[in-house]
């Protein structure tokens, strides 16, 4: 016996209400069931048995809508649609969902408000958020943009006293090599040791993982050429 | 002009210390993660997930053709058919030529493990990339990931030079053991490779055994204690293996003292959560045959399980490269190790490092001498095939070594060493 669409949007009704819920409202023409949770408004959309791609398309925007207005938005799905289109993204995005059948109604997803606090369903509420979030956002990539600068500075900075460091170990090391040669009195026609290419020579490893420090291989392999 | 080079080297090893990138494709887990990370890498399950595509993931903004990393989980509950859709791309370390799903789950790992520590502030031309394969992993994946960080580099510019190198190597360095045998047991085969100073290519030898073998047995005794129903459940079949599992000296001397003393050995197993409970009573004594069975396929009590339908491990072939099915490990190092140079020998057999989950085998304190660990083991047969210094390591934290491996080999290796296909080493610069 085939079910009709109020019976479908009754079976539904009844189940939310099983769950402890109060039910403001059943639209029978728009397919809509309204109901109250913890103070805030929820509206589940009933997909029909024998909707098409456009019309779940529809509802699936409406109730990306509601959420998008803070109330709790749930859409209910013949179990057979669910095989196509999975709930991954009702997941992602805190759509509740509904699976029906003939013989079961099971809630698959539980929906969530979404993130604004109280539902303020007024569009001047909304615009006032907007315009809220807008100067934070605004704010925020100010501060970012100061970061940003400041980290560029202590970047340079880190980089100039590294330059600094290593010009002064080097000067220092070919002073005390100088120093040496002069006390032995040794003259010699190359006044440094040759360097070897592309050798990195490794210094502090205090601030390397102990894995590295000590570790034969590191001397072998910067020997690879 | 002295100066100026050293300073280049200089600057060149500052950017390295920053700048390195390992990157390890194990089995079950992905371990990545930059130098700076310090003594150990990030984890995430070595898989990813392909969502269904549908008019309604579309609209809500889930476009992506493959989820990867902790996302993954959001998708784990969906109706869809999860063997399917959920990739484990590695098979034993190795991934077919024209698996194109697992492919691409090894690039969005590698990109999202990549993004992940995308550097900020300025001077950052890309990573250093090192990334660590099985030593039985053939030519083609290691084209296919050096096209695939190719993309990446172009599509990101995180990438500046990346390598490959296989994962024993990155034991030994971990180890800092410049000479030695690398013995690596996964899930599904172990592979030896003697270091020294680089692989010693041709002288691996390679185990068609591994952890699964050790899972089968461990059902086999499960049904003959009569738990039939949970020896079909592989997780628990592999808690079970690790919780009761023993790994005996001699196994003849085991099943004696088993049998003289059925308390000492008797093993219960209380699945956690659970009312399940687990006691192998008059069966202990199969305890014994769970870690044997790794190290020694051979003895002839094996016999009645195959009989009954346990398959054999047998002899099959990857690339180059047999896998031995029956060989025992004693056997098989010193058949890795004999294809090496003589005077090299001595050094090799005193540096055998074991690594991986599968010589996790815990000595029992009250079965001194009859239940061991897997050095003690592996020494007493090394011993008994006239091996006398033989020295064995297990290595500590198995599972960040081929990483840490990776980060020293990537610090340490000139910028100017370009990478040869012929000795299979150095850097390959990528086009942004």
């Amino acid at each position: 016996m085939r079910i009709t669409r109020k019976e479908t949007l009754d079976r539904i009704a009844n189940y939310v209400a099983e769950q402890g819920y109060n039910i403001l409202e059943k639209d029978f023409s728009e397919n809509v069931i309204r109901f109250s949770n913890e103070g805030l408004e929820a509206i589940v959309r009933v997909v029909d048995e024998e909707a098409n791609g456009g019309d779940l398309l529809s509802i699936v925007i409406q109730s990306a809508f509601d959420a998008a207005m803070g109330k709790i938005a749930y859409v209910a799905l013949p179990i057979h649609l669910l095989s196509r289109i999975g709930d991954h993204a009702f997941r992602l995005h805190k759509i509740g969902l509904i699976v029906y059948s003939d013989q079961k109604i099971t809630e698959l997803v539980s929906g969530r408000a979404v993130q604004l606090g109280e539902t303020k369903s007024s569009i001047s509420e909304l615009e006032k958020i907007e315009a809220m979030i807008s100067s934070l956002a605004s704010r925020v990539e100010r501060v970012e943009e100061s970061i940003k600068t400041l980290s560029i500075v202590d970047e340079l900075n880190r980089r100039l006293e590294n330059i600094e460091r290593l010009v002064y170990e080097k000067i220092s090391h070919e002073n005390s090599a100088l120093s040496k040669n002069i006390d032995q009195h040794v003259v010699k026609t190359e006044a440094y040791p040759e360097r070897e290419e592309t050798k990195v020579k490794r210094r502090k490893t205090g601030d390397l993982p102990s894995f590295i420090a000590e570790n034969p291989w590191v001397d072998l392999l910067s020997e690879r050429t | 002009m002295q100066v100026l080079e050293s300073l280049v080297g200089l600057f060149e090893e500052d950017y390295k210390r920053r700048f390195v990138f390992g990157s390890d494709y194990g089995t079950s887990d992905y371990k990545y993660g930059p130098i700076t990370l310090g003594e150990r890498p990030t984890i995430i399950e070595n898989r990813g997930y392909f969502p269904e595509k549908s008019m309604v993931s579309k609209i809500l903004g889930v476009e992506k053709d493959v989820v990867v990393g902790k996302e993954v989980a959001y998708f784990l509950e969906s109706g869809a058919d999860l063997s399917s859709r959920l990739i484990y791309p590695m098979k034993d370390g190795v991934i077919g030529k024209s698996d194109h799903n697992a492919w691409r789950v090894i690039k969005e790992l590698t990109r999202y493990a990549l993004e992940e520590f995308r550097p900020g502030g300025i001077g950052f031309k890309g990573f250093y990339l090192v990334a660590s394969l099985s030593a039985v992993a053939p030519r083609y994946m290691y084209e296919n990931l050096i096209n695939i960080y190719d993309e990446i580099a172009r599509e990101t510019e995180l990438i500046h030079a990346s390598t490959i190198i296989p994962q024993p190597l990155a034991v030994a360095i971990a180890h800092k053991e410049l000479s030695c045998v690398v013995v690596e047991s996964g899930h599904g085969n172990t592979q030896v490779a003697p270091i020294s100073r680089a692989p010693i290519r041709g002288a691996i030898v390679a185990l068609n055994r591994g952890g699964s073998e050790a899972n089968a047995i461990t059902a086999e005794i499960l049904k003959d204690a009569g738990y039939g129903d949970l020896a079909k459940e592989e997780s628990l079949v592999r808690r079970v293996k690790e919780n009761i599992g023993l790994l005996p000296l001699n196994l003849d001397e085991a099943i004696k003292y088993a049998k003289h003393n059925p308390e000492l050995v008797r093993a219960v197993y209380q699945v956690p959560g659970t009312r399940i409970k687990i006691d192998l009573a008059e069966y202990s004594w199969t305890r014994f045959l769970i870690g044997e069975y790794v190290f020694d396929p051979n003895h002839e009590i094996f016999q009645s399980y195959f009989k009954r339908g346990m398959p054999r491990p047998s002899d099959t072939r990857i690339g180059d490269i047999t896998f031995y099915g029956t060989l025992d490990i004693a056997e098989t190092i010193i058949r890795a190790v004999e294809r090496c140079p003589v005077e090299l020998q001595p050094h090799l057999y005193s540096h055998i490092i074991l690594s991986g989950g599968n010589f996790m085998w815990r000595p029992i304190s009250t079965m001194k001498g009859i239940a061991v660990d897997s050095q003690t083991k592996l020494q007493n047969m090394l011993r008994n095939k006239g091996l006398e210094n033989v020295n064995v390591k297990l290595s500590t934290e198995p599972q960040y070594a081929v990483w840490r491996g990776c980060i020293v080999y990537g610090y340490a290796v000139p910028t100017s060493y370009r990478w040869e296909w012929e000795k299979m080493e150095g850097w390959i610069y990528h086009e942004k």
